[in-house]
């Protein structure tokens, strides 16, 4: 019988190859995606998260842990969909217009994905009007804006204006971070959140999405 | 009317008086009392705390977050004492190479470079080359924001005649140090060259510079110019795209770097530029390393001035500091960030990985944070990585590179074993790694020298081709292989 926190424990240590072989014998035992998403995968990015937070990792770890849970995940993504187990929210981001800079906008896409979320990445150079028609079309529940340039980090502020004018901020949160954002940045432009790192966004992020359907 | 009492670090005061609740950064910028502002007046870096008492607003929470008062967010209520902090003098590398004059007309001329964080500038005497006054400064835009792109920021929110005049007049007093020191009048130059990156050069003309705030950061002016500097003709070398300027076409010049069949260039400052020349093609990129080179962006993190670290060795199992000027450690400037990393990773408390596994410790109240730590190895990443992304684009291995010149702030506390233990450079290219000091104002000085050789810098900065790395698929994956340490 596979232990489902030795699939968390492959995927810590970022071993790809061991826990795509991992979640195969857990199904061909009958284990459930479910089971094999939450007590492995996302357990084992959860703890990649926290000790991230505590400095006791680095990106490149992170990134490698995020590899190994993208294979896990291809294996288990359609048969979660005949579960009828649904992603814990959804949530678009992208770098916004006129910056480049994508580490950490990837960075934290693959923290939100580690908490179980779907984020549909719209890349760098994001225009307001595409995070916001994102957010309509895909029913995002969150949008997520990077900059890394204090030149830049100013078109956040057009992207809660332009949710405004779009008639979404009741239903839409507006979730800002990147190296010059400042929490009273956040709040002078008017959006919901400011994170300091990747993986205090994806627990922001998934706080937003049970919230909003609570709502809802 | 309420009175702010200013007293400088050699004792002198200024009294200051004010109407209402301005905040201590307003009085200053206005009065023209230099204070660092690195990250643009924004409260987040906490690097402007100072000594001030009487009557002040009570702390924000930035100001709670820094342990101290911040000039940038501290608002005087009525009558206060400032005490301002002894900086000292910057400690400023010049390159001391005497250069060879083609001109036989007399007469003096200047060489200004015009860094983002120092300027430097001198006098030489045109038919014979030698050098014969010097200054350097603190660039005075500093106080608005450090980095270029808080610069831009600044600029296109009105600040713009600001950023020039001061700038100007760091210039004008600069001049007049220098030609004092060659026993001449301020009026004696009668030319220059002035030399800088592409949005230093934009600042000082005046020129708009919001295009180069944002993708595709294109630049209207390329210079290859000569302009009016209060009332002397200054020639403005070739920038070769928005991010590798004309200090870097200077330094191209200088080190000699297309003498060779292949060889590597790299400035490492906030922004590391790299220059690789082979088989007769010039490639040119620059990559966002972050101040940390700098010493900015470092909890204990200073410039070159009095107290702070230069090098750290490590003998007999005992930590060995070298400062400016010997004097008491105070803080770590970027050569002694790279020295300071490579000891703790020898002694076991940095980890491969870059995890820190027990107190960094460079003297009693001096200490790296982890968090120090981790702005060195995305600072070293982008360099290598830009290196690696550069040589990779002309088909290049290391093994071909005849030789590595190493410009700008780092000087000679550079220790080339320490950035190879860091892995900010391969270990194969240690041995072929030549230290260049400031090879844009040697750039800058030779174009006044020999005003033929504005033909050769022209023919060059025409025919570079700029690789752009924000983006580059290569790059992040170099960028992301490069920030451990080593593997464990």
């Amino acid at each position: 019988m596979t232990d489902l926190h030795e699939i968390s424990l492959l995927l810590q240590a970022g071993k790809a190859k061991a826990v795509t072989e991992a979640v195969a014998q857990a199904l061909d035992e009958g284990v459930s995606a479910y089971d094999i998403l939450e007590k492995g995968l996302l357990d084992g990015m959860n703890a990649v998260g926290e000790r991230f937070k505590n400095n006791e990792i680095f990106v490149p770890e992170v990134l490698v842990a995020a590899r190994a849970m993208n294979r896990g995940m291809a294996l288990l993504k359609p048969l979660l969909a005949a579960e009828g187990v649904e992603a814990a929210g959804r949530v678009c981001i992208g770098t916004v217009q006129g910056d480049l800079h994508d580490i950490g906008k990837n960075l934290v896409r693959m923290m939100m994905e580690g908490k179980g979320l779907e984020v549909i990445d719209l890349g760098t150079d994001v225009s307001p009007a595409t995070f916001v028609q994102t957010a309509i079309e895909q029913n995002c529940s969150v949008i997520c804006c990077s900059a890394l340039l204090t030149t830049t980090m100013g078109v956040m502020g057009d992207v809660v204006r332009a949710a405004e004018a779009a008639g979404i901020r009741d239903r839409v949160r507006i979730m800002v971070g990147g190296a010059p954002v400042t929490e009273a940045f956040c709040r002078q432009i008017g959006a919901d959140a400011y994170s300091c790192d990747a993986a205090s966004a994806a627990d922001k992020a998934v706080e937003f999405c049970r919230e909003l359907a609570d709502k809802h | 009317m309420p009175r702010l009492t200013v007293v400088f670090p050699d004792g002198k005061t200024k009294y200051v008086d004010f109407d209402g609740n301005p905040r201590r950064f307003d009085l200053l910028s206005a009065q023209d009392i230099p204070v660092e502002h690195p990250c643009g007046v924004g409260g987040g870096c906490g690097k402007c705390r100072m000594e001030i008492e009487v009557h002040l607003s009570p702390p924000t929470a930035e100001e709670e977050r820094a342990g101290g008062r911040l000039s940038c967010r501290t608002r005087l209520l009525g009558d206060a004492r400032l005490v301002l902090g002894g900086s000292g003098e910057m400690d400023v590398e010049f390159y001391t190479r005497r250069l060879s004059s083609a001109r036989s007309d007399d007469g003096y001329g200047l060489a200004l470079d015009i860094g983002t964080t120092t300027l430097a500038l001198q006098i030489v005497r045109l038919s014979t080359g030698e050098v014969v006054g010097r200054a350097s400064d603190r660039n005075p835009q500093t106080t608005l924001a450090a980095d270029v792109m808080g610069r831009i920021r600044a600029a296109t929110e009105g600040q713009a005649q600001i950023l020039r005049s001061s700038l100007l007049a760091a210039v004008r007093d600069m001049k007049k140090e220098a030609c004092r020191q060659a026993g001449v009048s301020p009026a004696a130059p009668r030319e220059a060259v002035v030399t800088g990156n592409t949005v230093m050069l934009h600042l000082l003309c005046g020129r708009p510079v919001d295009a180069l705030g944002h993708a595709p950061f294109a630049a209207r002016w390329l210079f290859d110019e000569t302009v009016d500097l209060e009332g002397v003709p200054a020639y403005l070398p070739p920038c070769m795209d928005a991010f590798v300027g004309a200090d870097v076409s200077c330094a191209v010049l200088s080190s000699g770097l297309c003498r060779h069949r292949c060889a590597l260039l790299a400035d490492v400052g906030t922004n590391g530029e790299i220059a690789l020349f082979r088989n007769g093609k010039l490639y040119v990129t620059s990559t966002a390393a972050g101040p940390a080179f700098e010493g900015a962006g470092i909890s204990c993190g200073m410039n070159n001035v009095p107290g702070a670290v230069t090098r750290v060795t490590l003998s007999q199992g005992e930590l060995r500091l070298a400062t400016v000027g010997g004097a008491p450690p105070r803080g770590v400037c970027g050569s002694g960030l790279l020295d300071a990393i490579s000891v703790f990773l020898k002694t076991g408390l940095i980890s491969g990985s870059g995890a820190t596994l027990g107190p960094l410790t460079l003297a009693p109240g001096l200490s790296l944070t982890p968090q120090d730590v981790r702005a060195l190895q995305l600072a070293k990443a982008a360099v290598a990585a830009g290196m690696t992304t550069l040589l990779e684009t002309a088909g290049v291995g290391w093994e071909e590179v005849e030789r590595l010149y190493l410009a700008g702030g780092f000087g000679s506390h550079f220790s080339v074993s320490s950035a190879v233990d860091v892995g900010l450079l391969p270990a194969e290219i240690a041995d072929r790694v030549r230290v260049v000091g400031n090879a844009a104002l040697a750039g800058a000085t030779m174009l006044l020298l020999d005003p033929a050789r504005k033909d050769e810098i022209r023919r060059l900065a025409d025919s570079a081709v700029s690789v752009r790395l924000s983006g580059h698929p290569a790059f992040s994956e170099h960028y992301m292989d490069a920030i451990a340490f080593f593997e464990e």
